[in-house]
């Protein structure tokens, strides 16, 4: 996707291609496992029943036990994945990436009114204690950023956690890249698979990267590249609620929105994000310190105590890695003495 | 229902309608305070709904000042180093001490003084209780901006510290950025908002100490709406109201046919708020205080229009909304027809279709209001009806009616398209809502 050759391109410099790796072909076969697990909150309250994706350990014996969003997939330009899901749910399971197309097969029931109704989106790992393993496939993936997701039953499984990040290339501007996954926690839908309703979505905890800042406390960090090397932020919202991520001091070039460039990057400090949204952004930070990234919805609640949740520290390595050097502690934009 | 009772609400109507088109002195130029070194205080107030209600306000103050809801807007001209120190004078119900607070300065690289640090928070430096933190940071960029408290944001933004900061450009201050493009003749501020009571009367009885207010915290229902820190009808009222000591500012913008109105449309709650201007579209030439431009110097090349301005939460927008009347087909001012004192010309010397004086769209010239207009006996009022459709005349009205409308002006609703948020905790009208008023050339706009 050669943006220099549109009409409307001015900007030769976010042209998205191929990341070639020496070790890598076109290619990503992975394998996944739709497992329970738990998220254990960070202001010591009760662990909180969860479903997520994992590394398909080949059985569904011996899983570990806590949660996060499901491993980022990394997809190369024009090349295939296909991912191989193990269910070790107690119903079945699907995947489905939106944005990137490939045949789907919606699974339908006949309800009690016999009516048929559809299911899933796409063909199901059945719920046999993970002996039957499913493919799933995709291919001449475009650049760009995604989430990857159960396509049964959503309202339910995806809240319950069954969601993930896909990226595919990187911005050629770009030296580094970092995924900011937001997504949220009501406990009392995680009760029992039976019980979950989300009609009555009240969320207590706010997540980026499947971790809520605990009041009070340094917020939890995510590396974010280097001084002067320009950073590709890769915002996604696997919640239901809308969010507005925001760098706290600097500006965002927002290059592209649910794996779509934008024809001219928009500069601004924060990002509109509603649920199921994907937004890439560029960053080339002129100071390497630590900058606050945080919902100015004000998410930022740990089950209502103010001060955590959707907060964390994007921090800024050293231009030159070889160099020993001891940064300043600086708190979104304000160097703390 | 008795009859009474009827009597009862429709005098209570009445008094609303009455609020809500009173015209009082307004202003062109966005109320604020100007410098380069700035002293804001953190304090209590009330703010006042117009159901009633009174609300416990966390708020920036001027200095010696009352708190503020919006806090001070800040405006500075471009390129000058900005000092503000914040003290912070909060005090709070129950045994805990008040908290810190601070402010952060979105799209600003502000720092903390090195004689006046305050202490080191999760977000930015604070100010303890009793003490102060002075932050400085350069207005590189000019533009619309935000302030507001980096200190437990979800309960201290919630609570009021909040404000806007204006930063005009080198070019003057008649232009929104360094661009002949983004002129304006008048400006308004659009500060939007929003508060869930519950959470200030648990801070209110309990302090910071309450457990009530968590689960409000968690997932908060407001119930009233803000522009600069008033409800409908309150926001056409007069700026510097004594009766709303903490809510100085009014939203009660005016303008003449053919003039650049810029809109300075902030989100300053935590909810999104979809501003509609009737009367006409508005062109978007600015996102958080960045032109939307292809490159530099480009001016607002990607400027787009829009009739309702998506406003989120943290974000600025500029928007130039212009009005005329072009396009409804019919002679704003009357035709000879309704009458020899509606005898007019359209004199268009450049050729751009308008009256080179009053904008009168020509192609519409001596068309006639494609309605029969009804007998006053067929009418109800308001008091803003001038007794005319056409712009500038005032007409018969039975004793008593009207009055409110002196330059016979087109009034278009502005308001928030959530439509529940035109209410006062669920009395409508209220709300993120205000009036435009359009009066004719030559009328006066304080």
């Amino acid at each position: 996707m050669n943006r220099s050759l549109s009409a409307t391109g001015k900007y030769g410099g976010y042209l998205l291609v191929l990341l070639l790796l020496l070790t890598a072909g076109p290619s990503l076969a992975v394998n996944l496992a739709a497992v329970e697990r738990t998220w254990t909150p960070p202001d010591g309250g009760a662990a909180i029943r969860m479903w997520g994706f994992v590394e398909d350990p080949g059985s569904c014996t011996a899983l570990p036990n806590s949660w996060l969003p499901g491993p980022i997939q990394q997809g190369v330009v024009n090349g295939t994945l296909s991912i191989t899901l193990r269910n070790c749910l107690s119903e079945p399971v699907s995947l489905i990436i939106p944005g990137l197309e490939t045949n789907l097969t919606p699974q339908t029931f006949v309800d009690a009114g016999g009516r048929t109704r559809v299911r899933a989106f796409t063909h199901e790992v059945p719920a046999d204690n993970g002996t039957t393993v499913v493919t799933y496939s995709w291919n001449n993936l475009r650049a760009g950023t995604y989430l990857y997701q159960s396509g049964s039953h959503p309202a339910k499984q995806v809240p319950m956690g069954l969601y993930g990040a896909v990226t595919v290339g990187r911005d050629t501007a770009a030296a580094n890249d970092v995924v900011l996954l937001f997504s949220e926690i009501d406990p009392a839908l995680h009760g029992s698979a039976e019980a979950v309703n989300a009609k009555n979505y009240k969320p207590k905890y706010y997540l980026i990267n499947g971790q809520s800042a605990l009041p009070g406390s340094a917020p939890p960090v995510v590396a974010g590249g280097r001084n002067q090397k320009t950073l590709q932020l890769r915002f996604l919202n696997a919640g239901l609620m809308t969010h507005v991520p925001t760098i706290q001091g600097p500006y965002m070039k927002i290059i592209a929105e649910d794996g779509y460039l934008y024809p001219f990057s928009r500069e601004q400090y924060s990002v509109l994000l509603p649920a199921g949204k994907t937004i890439d952004a560029l960053w080339s930070p002129d100071t390497q310190a630590s900058f606050a990234l945080y919902d100015r919805r004000l998410s930022m609640t740990t089950n209502g105590t103010p001060g955590g949740g959707m907060l964390v520290s994007l921090n800024v390595a050293k231009k030159f890695p070889w160099i020993l050097y001891v940064p300043p502690i600086i708190h979104g934009g304000v160097v703390v003495p | 229902m008795t009859t009474r009772f009827n009597l009862t609400m429709q005098l209570s109507m009445a008094i609303v309608l009455a609020l809500l088109f009173q015209v009082s002195p307004l202003q062109a130029r966005i109320d604020g305070i100007t410098g380069t070194n700035f002293t804001l205080s953190v304090k209590t107030g009330r703010v006042f709904t117009p159901d009633g209600g009174s609300i416990l306000l966390w708020g920036y103050a001027d200095g010696a000042g009352p708190a503020q809801y919006p806090g001070p807007t800040l405006i500075v001209n471009e390129g000058d180093t900005i000092t503000i120190t914040l003290n912070n004078a909060l005090t709070v119900a129950g045994a805990n001490p008040a908290p810190n607070v601070s402010i952060l300065f979105p799209g600003q690289r502000a720092e903390a003084s090195t004689t006046d640090p305050g202490v080191p928070g999760i977000l930015t430096s604070e100010a303890v209780p009793g003490g102060s933190v002075t932050y400085t940071f350069i207005a590189d960029h000019p533009g619309t901006y935000l302030y507001y408290s980096g200190t437990d944001p979800a309960l201290q933004v919630e609570m009021g510290l909040m404000g806007a900061i204006i930063v005009r450009p080198s070019s003057g201050a008649g232009f929104a950025y360094n661009h002949p493009d983004t002129a304006f003749d008048r400006e308004y501020l659009f500060l939007l908002s929003e508060m869930d009571p519950r959470i200030h009367e648990a801070i209110e009885f309990d302090g910071p100490q309450s457990t009530a207010v968590g689960p409000y915290l968690a997932n908060p229902f407001p119930v009233v709406w803000f522009i600069n820190g008033r409800n409908a009808p309150d926001t056409l009222d007069i700026p510097n109201l004594p009766v709303l000591p903490n809510q100085p500012y009014n939203s009660a913008p005016m303008m003449h046919p053919g003039e650049r109105v810029l809109l300075r449309v902030i989100g300053g709650g935590r909810d999104l708020h979809p501003f509609h201007h009737h009367g006409n579209h508005s062109r978007i030439i600015a996102r958080d205080g960045r032109l939307l431009a292809s490159s530099p110097g480009a001016g607002p090349d990607l400027s787009h229009e829009v009739f309702t301005i998506k406003s989120v939460p943290g974000e600025t927008v500029d928007a130039i909304f212009e009005w005329t009347g072009k396009g409804l087909g019919w002679d704003i001012y009357g035709t000879p027809a309704d009458g020899p004192q509606f005898v007019h010309t359209c004199v268009d010397g450049n050729g751009d279709d308008f009256d080179d004086t009053t904008h009168e769209y020509c192609p519409d010239h001596d068309k006639p209001i494609p309605v029969v207009l009804p007998d006053n006996l067929d009418l109800a009022f308001g008091g803003f009806y001038s007794g005319s459709p056409f712009l500038g005349t005032l007409g018969s009205l039975p004793p008593g009616e009207g009055g409110l409308n002196p330059h016979g002006g087109f009034a278009y609703m502005w308001h928030s398209h959530t439509e529940k948020e035109l209410t006062n905790f669920d009395i409508f009208p209220g709300g993120l809502m205000t009036m435009l008023i359009i009066v004719p050339q030559g009328a006066s706009i304080p």
